[in-house]
């Protein structure tokens, strides 16, 4: 599976999304759900399922689906 | 675990089969859940969380009496507040023996202060320098190890904690740690070790690969290669199972000589003679595993089920919650090699199969001779009719000076029939039996065969049972008034002593024991023996009790 494909999966699973929304429409200012235990939880996949771990100013820095693709492909 | 596989395996449970269960922590978990939620799921504990809110731990243990449903993380900061990283400061470090009384308090709220055993892990983290010397925090952070040992806590001394994540998002276990840290939380949710006795399993596509009624013998795959091997290893591991003691049973849809036929060919790893019951039919599985149990007399929570279909395992654990179910994964897809071997783990951890006694490897034996006696009884023409021609024998031991290990093990391990629940270390008990108290054991046969060490009773130097247990195998055989007739002879009681506490799971005891001398009994529990009698002491005067032992006593032969 390639890395947006996952990234799709995680941020589907996460916010329990039936389908995923446009990409590029995924940012927190867009979702009200996206607060600090989402974060938490999303860097939390993240590291999961990407096998990394990531710095704790990158994970605070994650702010949308972009950003998310962005901070994972500098770990890989 | 990976968190999308541990988030597909939570959506697959079913929300009114899941027990409640508050993961108790003062700090957040909330990247605990996912994980924990599914390998409590994978060793047949479907579980709902409830999280409590950040730092408001000890305000839920001053407020809630109940600690069952809890499930703990805790942290050496929870024992005492000084410890905490997130509130750390340069100030005025806390007198070593202050810091002690504080962890010490904490521990006694949580034993409350009965030495209660309490389930969940303990992470033995780094803590930050509050003592004013190295060697005083050493010591303290072994002390508080030592208190959360003593509780029952598991104790992860790994590199689990991140500092980073704590500080900034209250979260003390890292990410990359949060899969093991969930494993060993779940682990702990286990009732007592080798508590599960009974396996049942379903034969098509479990036992072997293929469906006997379409499919014939010649169809189906057990070997050592092929498509038969995951069914070949399960055959083989139930073996193991078996011959370390493990009840096996067969619960199939199908017609009984069909379900047979494959184990008649001796070219599997398991024959017919290794399991206890083996039912073919086309009755609910729920049904035939609750008529299973009211036969073997065991509870429901001792029995694992595993079955391919998702249906019948749905059925089963809607039926009886207590039961635990595994699915056999379907070995058609990439991940089919990674389930079994989770499915694997997962037994493994449920059958726990070490320290294994005499009677535990001759269990299946056992409950074996305990069907064909219930077969007699029903043929008998009365109860009565019954015990006598069973030819009871039963031979008491000494135990306070060599061969303990059974009887020690009998009072760590049995629920229903048990004066008061109370566990012991063998520790204790050479103390009790050091300042002369006494250890005894029993043992039975039957025109059936050898039923083993069955009962257990651990006396103190003043001549107060502290502890008597008996197998619940030979429930209603009389086999405890003959022993305490036996006893009280033995002994020239002429009062009889018993710490008696009632538990959820002890009813055969409290009737047993509400049943000998309904006035003393009343005239104890008038008395508010129930709440307010801290020893818990129940006394019976020996002669009032003589008519009602004797006359339940007269089935069975005592040899010396």
């Amino acid at each position: 599976m390639n890395t947006e494909a996952l990234l799709d999966d995680i941020f589907q699973s996460i916010f329990e999304w039936d389908s995923l929304p446009e990409r590029a429409s995924i940012t927190k200012a867009n979702h009200e759900k996206w607060d600090s235990m989402m974060q938490l939880n999303l860097v939390s996949a993240l590291e999961s399922e990407f096998d990394i771990v990531i710095e704790l100013d990158d994970a605070t820095a994650i702010d949308s689906y972009s950003s998310a693709l962005n901070t994972v492909s500098k770990y890989l | 675990m990976k968190f999308l596989e541990a988030k597909k395996i939570v959506a697959s449970l079913t929300p009114d089969t899941c027990q409640e269960i508050v993961l108790a922590a003062n700090s957040q978990t909330e990247n605990l859940s996912p994980y924990l939620e599914a390998q409590a799921s994978l060793l047949g504990l479907p579980l709902k969380i409830t999280r409590l809110d950040f730092g408001t731990l000890e305000q839920y243990l001053l407020t809630h009496d109940n600690l069952d449903t809890c499930l703990f993380l805790l942290f050496p900061w929870d024992f005492c507040r000084s410890l905490d990283w997130r509130t750390f400061s340069s100030g005025e470090p806390p007198k070593p023996e202050l810091a002690r009384r504080d962890a010490e308090n904490f521990y006694s709220t949580l034993g409350r202060g009965q030495n209660t055993s309490i389930r969940g892990v303990y992470v033995a983290a780094p803590t930050p320098p509050a003592l004013s010397s190295s060697k005083q925090q050493q010591i303290l952070n072994k002390h508080i190890s030592y208190l959360a040992a003593n509780l029952g806590l598991t104790i992860i001394e790994d590199k689990v904690f991140s500092l980073a994540h704590y500080s900034e998002y209250g979260t003390p276990i890292a990410n990359s740690s949060a899969a093991p840290i969930a494993a060993a939380l779940a682990k702990a949710l286990l009732p007592l070790k080798n508590q599960k006795k009974v396996l049942i399993t379903d034969l098509d596509n479990t036992a072997w690969k293929g469906i006997v009624g379409e499919h014939g013998i010649d169809g189906l795959h057990c070997t050592n290669k092929g498509e038969g091997l995951p069914h070949y290893l399960y055959q083989t591991y139930l073996k193991r199972l078996v011959t370390s003691g493990v009840i096996l049973a067969a619960v199939s849809k199908n017609d009984e000589d069909l379900a047979k036929a494959p184990f008649e060919s001796n070219d599997l790893p398991l024959a017919l003679a290794d399991f206890t019951a083996f039912m073919a039919n086309y009755d609910k599985k729920s049904i035939n595993i609750q008529k299973l149990a009211s036969e073997l007399n065991l509870p429901l929570q001792s029995f694992v089920f595993i079955d391919d279909n998702p249906i019948e395992l749905a059925e089963v654990q809607s039926a009886l919650p207590e039961v635990s179910c595994i699915q056999f994964p379907a070995m058609n897809s990439s991940e089919g090699h990674h389930s079994l071997e989770l499915m694997f783990n997962s037994l493994q951890t449920l059958f726990s199969i070490e320290e294994m006694t005499v009677e535990d490897s001759r269990r299946s034996e056992l409950y074996q001779i305990r069907k064909q006696a219930q077969n007699s009884l029903s043929q008998a023409a009365s109860f009565e009719d019954f015990l006598n021609d069973l030819s009871m024998r039963l031979t008491i031991h000494d135990r306070t000076l060599e061969n303990k290990e059974r009887a020690i093990q009998l009072i760590n391990k049995t629920n229903q029939f048990n004066l008061n629940g109370r566990r012991f270390e063998n520790g204790d008990v050479d103390k009790l039996l050091n300042e002369g108290g006494k250890l005894y054991s029993a043992s039975l046969q039957d025109r059936f065969g050898d039923h083993g060490e069955i009962l257990a009773c651990l006396i103190s130097p003043d001549n107060i049972i502290h502890s008597l247990v008996m197998s619940c195998r030979v429930l209603q055989r009389n086999v405890e008034y003959t022993f305490l007739n036996w006893l009280i002879n033995e002994r020239t009681f002429e009062k009889v002593r018993f710490i008696f506490i009632e538990t959820p799971r002890n009813k055969p005891f409290q009737n047993f024991i509400y049943g000998l001398e309904p006035t003393s009994l009343k005239q104890a529990c008038s008395k508010g023996l129930k709440d307010n009698d801290e020893k818990h002491i129940l006394t019976f005067i020996a002669k009032n009790l003589r008519d009602k032992l004797d006359r339940e006593s007269r089935f069975i032969n005592i040899e010396p």
